[in-house]
């Protein structure tokens, strides 16, 4: 452990009463945060959390990306757990890499800063921690994974979260996107409850192809109303063409490929044009919340300067132009390239991570040419990539690409694959290790972990039981519902995005307190059963609580006896919900209809000590419209009183006519 | 003699005959009915109280094709010999109610059942008067579409045939249109893709292929096409009648391809563009049934066709046009727009060097009246969309069997069909929705692993349907024994009928073996559980994987039935680089699997040409197992793919009939001495 340097030791009342340390290590750009209650608080533990995407901040447990910080995880850290909290930038400073690149960044940043905060906890307390554990999402879920494989004598338990795993699946959801983009309302509505369950109706023979890939590449079904062009495509597009430039070329250029022998099947998406910049958007323009946490990050460390964060041309739609290359072709900037990965508000704005200059120095009426040709190229990689066999045989994910073990497609032969692919992994444990997947994530999909299940099962046997749970969450994206939606999504509005999905905190609570007691008491966590993933790599889960095991509830609603109604303005509803916790995991301690689907839930009384409930509800609708009604449930385990609920919702369609 | 439908039987030949052996000939058929039928009797003295029946494949239409000894594509010549003097029976065969020219042979009970039953129950009042004794059993069994129909017989009669042997008939359907689709698109590709998947090549079919080859060839494997079967790819005369049923059954369809959102035809019609063939000609040549190389115009001229005005049609015509592809003639629709025939639609189903010849089977005129200088329409576009077809109708053929079948999933995701999907019609007689899977009798179905007209796949929905009706009792009624290495017929004839890049009949012969053996062994076998309740053997272990490729276990004993499994090496390899006059090591083994007799041949065809050397071991027929070693020397420089081909014989050197054959294959590629 290089030396520790502190630059902060003071103790804070907010959003608890807690002595906050901040330092780094010299030499390095590790930085960290410790989070250490009053003493009479502290039973001998630790719990670090690790940030997700490339890592790089080291305050979210205080502060988060918002402001707010994590006031449930202090809550459940100091009076559940009895442990201090622990978080670094994961070895580097924001805006460098991906938080992947060794082993320090993997793990050894994030054990060198538990070790240091053991000492000071050892001071403080007398005693430094007996036992340590893990977490984090995505990226964090990922490098978390490695913390617990790498480092049992830090971490004895953990819970990663919808990260192990993720590696290429997202050049589908791009092809899809840009065959696609006009039907996704309709693709939204036949798979939204009471919808014709049918996606591929009235999409084009193009489109079906892709939409169909995307599913066997194993998409969340359910997951459709998050279909959006997506920034972070940037990431693998650009690992892409560091690794292997040619195929930008092959693909066009080389029989065999796609863009070669059939160009015209792309002919209506692909887009080589000039234009002029009508209008530059500086930083503080910025309305959209993900450019802005963009522009945080990018500017991160820089000077009081406001750059051009975006421009516009004179075209009447921008977001076909996303991931697309501008090629700056007059004024101070000529020559510039930028990949283009936001298009909201009709703005073009580059990806900054490649391109930090991003549009300064750009004049309105400069020319400019753009072209997607990398990105209609990047779209198709999962025909041309599927994993070395040699290294470690085909992802079932990849199956539909192949035929009788050949790929039908022209292969570019071994890549480097991410540090978050399965392949990278150790998959054997020797602590306790409870993952965490939303089934409705839509950034890490629920497939992405059933290869390094399957190696954990493989390599442990029968002791993979005394190591691993996977516990997925139903109706749970990759983050937080009323934040990803409005930032990802063209619906913007944050209550819709609360009726439609559940927050997983309430699971990642439960998961820690069970993770602890597993660890230190030998209490073995609950088995969710019976899940399976479908030839087309869909999701299955089992019907009934009992059939699924885990911790959260299952629900279901109906209207008027159904999935879906037809009524006239004025005429009630006759709603009726169901929940039913697993049994022995506590009982049912809130539920919700939310009948316009805008968030606004109203609670009905349930006593709090049932494990099942059947809540029955009448509304009449005011106003014609389709409305998607929401019942939303919240379960507690036993002995548990505060803290996130283990939610979940069921929803339906109400097609009211005036 | 129960059906009111047929009128009084006539005779109109009965005399002994000496060819191919002595036997009582009887021909004649049903007044009022297009049913004709003829009997084989042998000499009492070799009768024991059974008939068995031959169900003509495709439509049927024929009654005497084993006096011919000869359907095509099929030898029928070992079957007198094994019937009269293994299995004391005489022969029944008929036309299956019509002649040729009327329809595909499923168009009702009578094609499918009722006529060949009508020729049974006649039959045995013959045998009675002859013998004494009418038959106490009776058996019944076919090929293709006489596979199909012989299960309807099964099924429908069980008072008439007791048991039987359909072969590679019972399940198929929509099946050749992903073959069609890959001929349009990869014909250019055949040799590259044979060369990769013969033994000794890379194994890697889509090596060298442009995007929409691969995709087509991609969806024919995932379709269930037989892997090894390959070098069968080329154009089917057979397509047509498929494709005249589609034209039936659902003319909607051929609309919408090229007219309706969603479909590619209408979606992309710059990729499927370079498809169609679309314009006038003129005819430059007329030439007659006799002149003709097509199939039909010689079963039309060798067998007599009954019902036919004239036995010598004008069959076949050349045009005016040179099409920059001239393959895309095949299968398309020709329209006679002047002079006497005019009005008059045609598919071509044969090409020969610019000669198209027409699908008889719908049209009977086919060329009739037709001159040069008569000007016609030819129009590929109802082919093209055809060749899609499978896309289309997944759920058609599954009525029976709860949803999509199995073999079409594929096509779908999540149990959603991805193309748009034409209304459900009735199940055709063929399809496995067109049975009642249910078996009174016994049944041992045959199954050629390298059909490729009627591939392996086409047996699972009737099979799954079957043992979920049976249940614990399929066992007694069942048996599914597959062949390996063999084809939907003849080798030396079902090649060069059907592939586009193999014509030579000897490389058939050294390439694949014939059946006959093992449906020698079926009817054998059936006689015995049906009369003495001896179960014949179970064939166990196969599956289909995930792209509906057939698995077969690797040993004999594993995989039960009663072909011999083998297996070849040149210098130890599965190829082997050698230079002219460099000896070649080959070692063989063949094993029979346990209880099913001994092997009584072992012989190599070193060039792969037909030129087969006993091996320099004695196989005496004393033993289950043979394992050989022998040398060869090749003089020539080469690509070589020698052959190992082993027979076996239930009841060893004491054996009668054709011994059931297998082979495997290496390949030694020749380099010029110090080249």
């Amino acid at each position: 452990m290089p030396n520790a340097f502190i630059d902060t030791d003071e103790w804070r009342d907010t959003p608890r009463r807690h002595r906050y340390v901040h330092g780094g290590f010299e030499g390095t750009e590790t930085r960290f945060s410790f989070y250490f209650p009053p003493v009479e608080e502290y039973q001998g533990r630790f719990v670090q959390y690790l940030e997700g995407g490339a890592g790089g901040h080291d305050n979210l447990i205080s502060l988060g990306y918002d402001g707010k910080g994590m006031k449930w995880f202090f809550d459940l850290s100091f009076d559940e757990l009895g442990g201090y909290m622990v978080e670094s930038n994961q070895g580097h400073f924001p805006g460098e890499g991906l938080g992947f690149d060794d082993d320090y960044e993997l793990f050894g940043a994030s054990a060198d800063s538990a070790e240091f905060a053991k000492e000071l906890a050892a001071e403080m307390y007398g005693e430094g921690p007996h036992h340590g554990y893990i977490w984090g999402v995505s990226g964090g879920g990922a490098r978390s994974g490695h913390c617990l494989e790498n480092r049992p004598d830090i971490w004895q338990g953990g819970a990663p979260h919808a990260g192990i795993g993720q590696d290429t699946q997202w050049s589908p959801w791009g092809l899809t996107w840009l065959l696609a983009r006009d039907k996704f309302a309709a693709i939204i509505d036949a798979a939204e409850p009471g919808g014709s369950g049918n996606p591929f109706d009235g999409l084009t023979h193009a489109q079906r192809e892709a939409l169909a890939e995307m599913y066997r590449r194993g998409y969340p079904r359910g997951a459709e109303n998050q279909l959006a062009p997506f920034t972070p495509w940037a990431f693998p597009m650009y690992a892409t063409k560091d690794f292997d430039p040619g195929y930008f070329d092959d693909f066009w250029n080389v029989p065999g490929y796609l863009g070669h022998d059939d160009p015209q099947i792309l002919s209506s998406v692909l887009i080589d044009e000039r234009h002029t910049v009508s209008r530059l958007v500086k930083a503080s323009d910025i309305t959209n919340v993900m450019a802005q946490m963009a522009m945080r990050l990018a500017t991160a460390g820089a000077s009081g300067t406001e750059p051009t964060w975006g421009i516009q041309i004179d075209t009447d739609d921008h977001e076909r132009l996303f991931m697309a290359k501008v090629t700056v072709l007059t004024g101070e900037a000529a020559g510039r390239e930028l990949l283009i990965s936001g298009t909201e508000d009709d703005v073009l704005s580059p990806f900054s991570e490649r391109t930090p200059e991003m549009f300064e120095g750009i004049a309105v009426g400069d020319e400019v040419r753009v072209d997607n040709r990398d990105f209609v190229a990047w779209c198709y990689y999962h025909w041309y990539q599927i994993e070395d066999p040699t290294v470690d045989g085909i992802d079932r994910e990849f199956e539909p690409w192949l035929v009788d073990g050949n790929a039908v497609y022209p292969q570019r032969g071994s890549r480097p694959v991410s540090a978050a692919a399965p392949s990278r992994y150790k998959r054997t444990l020797s602590n306790k290790m409870i993952y965490v997947q939303p089934t409705l994530d839509a950034q890490v999909w629920p497939t992405t972990i059933s290869r390094y299940a399957q190696g954990i099962r493989t390599n442990l046997g029968d002791a993979a039981d005394d190591h691993f749970r996977l516990w997925f969450c139903e109706n749970a994206p990759h983050g937080t519902p009323e934040f990803l939606g409005p930032a990802l999504t063209s619906e913007k509005d944050p209550g819709v995005w609360t009726s439609r999905l559940v927050n997983y905190d309430g699971v990642t609570a439960q998961a820690l307190r069970a993770v602890v007691r597993w660890t230190e008491d030998g209490v073995a966590p609950v088995y969710y059963h019976g899940y399976d993933l479908s030839r087309d790599n869909g999701l299955k889960l089992p019907g009934t609580a009992a059939e699924r095991g885990g911790v959260q509830p299952v629900v279901t609603a109906q209207a008027n006896g159904a999935a879906r109604a037809e009524v006239k303005v004025g005429e009630p509803v006759n709603f009726l919900g169901s929940a039913e916790q697993p049994a022995g995991q506590g009982t049912i301690v809130r539920a919700e209809w939310d009948f316009d689907g805008r968030g606004a839930f109203e609670r009905h009384e349930v006593d709090g000590t049932a494990s099942t409930v059947d809540v029955k509800a009448e509304h009449a609708y005011s106003e014609p419209g389709t409305y998607f009604a929401s019942f939303r449930v919240g379960a507690y385990h036993d002995g548990v009183a505060t803290g996130p609920t283990i939610d979940n919702l069921a929803r339906v369609r109400v097609v009211v006519t005036g | 003699m129960d059906d009111a439908r047929f009128g009084r039987p006539f005779i109109d030949i009965d005399e002994w005959r000496e060819t191919p052996r002595r036997i009582r000939y009887v021909h004649g058929g049903f007044e009022d009915t297009h049913t004709l039928f003829s009997f084989y009797f042998p000499p009492p003295e070799d009768y024991q109280g059974r008939f068995f029946q031959f169900l003509e494949g495709g439509a049927g239409g024929h009654e005497n094709l084993l006096a011919a000894g000869w359907q095509p594509g099929i030898n029928l010549d070992w079957v007198f010999d094994l019937v009269m003097d293994e299995l004391g029976g005489y022969v029944v065969e008929s036309n299956q109610g019509h002649y040729p020219g009327e329809g595909t042979g499923f168009g009702n009970d009578i094609e499918l059942w009722g006529a060949s039953a009508q020729a049974a129950l006649y039959g045995k009042e013959l045998a009675a008067e002859m013998y004494g004794d009418a038959p106490h059993h009776g058996y019944i069994w076919g090929v293709s579409g006489g596979g199909a129909r012989s299960g309807h017989c099964l099924e429908n009669r069980p008072d008439v045939w007791q048991g039987g042997s359909p072969h590679a008939g019972m399940g198929q359907s929509t099946q050749w249109s992903p073959w069609a689709l890959t001929w349009l698109l990869a014909k250019d590709k055949f040799t590259d893709i044979v060369d990769a998947v013969e033994p000794g090549g890379s194994g890697n079919p889509f090596d060298g292929l442009d995007n929409g080859q691969r995709e087509a060839l991609a969806e024919l494997y995932r379709r269930g096409y037989p892997r090894g079967g390959e070098s069968q790819l080329g154009p089917f005369t057979a397509w047509a009648f498929s494709m005249y049923g589609l034209l039936v059954s659902d003319p909607q369809y051929m609309h919408d391809f090229w007219n309706t959102p969603g479909y590619i035809g209408h979606d992309e019609p710059e990729v499927i563009g370079k498809l169609v063939l679309h314009e006038k000609a003129t005819i430059k040549e007329v030439f007659p049934a006799s002149e003709s190389t097509s199939v039909f115009a010689q079963m039309a001229t060798r067998l007599g066709t009954a019902g036919a005005a004239t036995t010598d049609p004008t069959w076949a015509v050349r045009l005016d046009i040179d099409p920059p592809d001239p393959d895309l003639l095949f299968m398309a629709q020709v329209t006679i727009l002047t002079g006497k025939a005019a009005g008059r639609e045609l598919v071509i189903c044969e090409l020969d060097d610019g000669v198209i010849s027409p699908f008889s089977e719908m049209t009977p005129d086919v060329f009739e009246d037709v001159e040069p200088g008569d000007e016609v329409l030819v129009d590929n576009r109802a082919f093209v969309a055809w060749a899609y077809y499978h896309r289309y109708t997944l759920t058609n053929h599954a009525r029976q069997d709860g949803g999509i079948i199995t073999e079409l999933e594929p096509w779908t995701v999540d149990g959603h069909a991805v193309y748009p999907q034409q209304p459900r019609g009735e199940p055709g007689p063929s399809t496995p929705g067109g049975y009642k899977a249910r078996v009174a009798g016994k049944m041992i179905y045959v199954q050629p692993t390298l059909d490729n007209m009627v591939w392996p796949t086409t047996i699972w929905p009737y099979d799954r349907m079957l043992r979920e009706n049976l249940g614990s009792e399929t066992d007694d009624h069942y048996r599914l024994w597959f062949v390996e290495n063999a084809c939907h017929g003849a080798p030396d004839s079902i090649g060069p009928m059907i592939s586009s890049t193999e014509r030579d009949p000897a490389v058939w012969r050294s390439r694949l073996v014939s059946y006959d053996g093992a449906t020698s062994q079926a009817l054998r076998d059936v006689v015995a559980w049906v009369e003495d309740d001896v179960a014949p053997p179970f064939y166990r272990g196969y599956e289909l994987t995930r792209d509906n490729r057939l698995v077969l276990p690797p040993t004999a004993a594993e995989r039960g039935g009663i072909q011999p499994l083998v297996t070849s090496a040149a210098n130890g390899g599965i190829r082997a680089e050698v230079v002219v006059g460099e000896p070649v090591t080959f070692t063989g083994r063949g094993e029979q699997p346990p209880g099913m007799g001994t092997i009584v041949g072992a012989e190599w065809d070193f060039e792969g040409r037909d030129e087969w050397t006993p091996s320099a071991i004695t196989v005496d027929g004393t033993s289950a197992s043979v394992e050989v070693s022998d040398s060869h020397t090749y003089t020539e420089p080469g690509t070589y793919f020698p052959s190992f081909r082993v027979g076996a014989h239930r009841l060893g050197a004491a054996g009668t009939g054709l011994p059931v054959q297998n082979l495997a294959r290496a390949r030694v590629v020749v380099r010029p001495a110090g080249g």
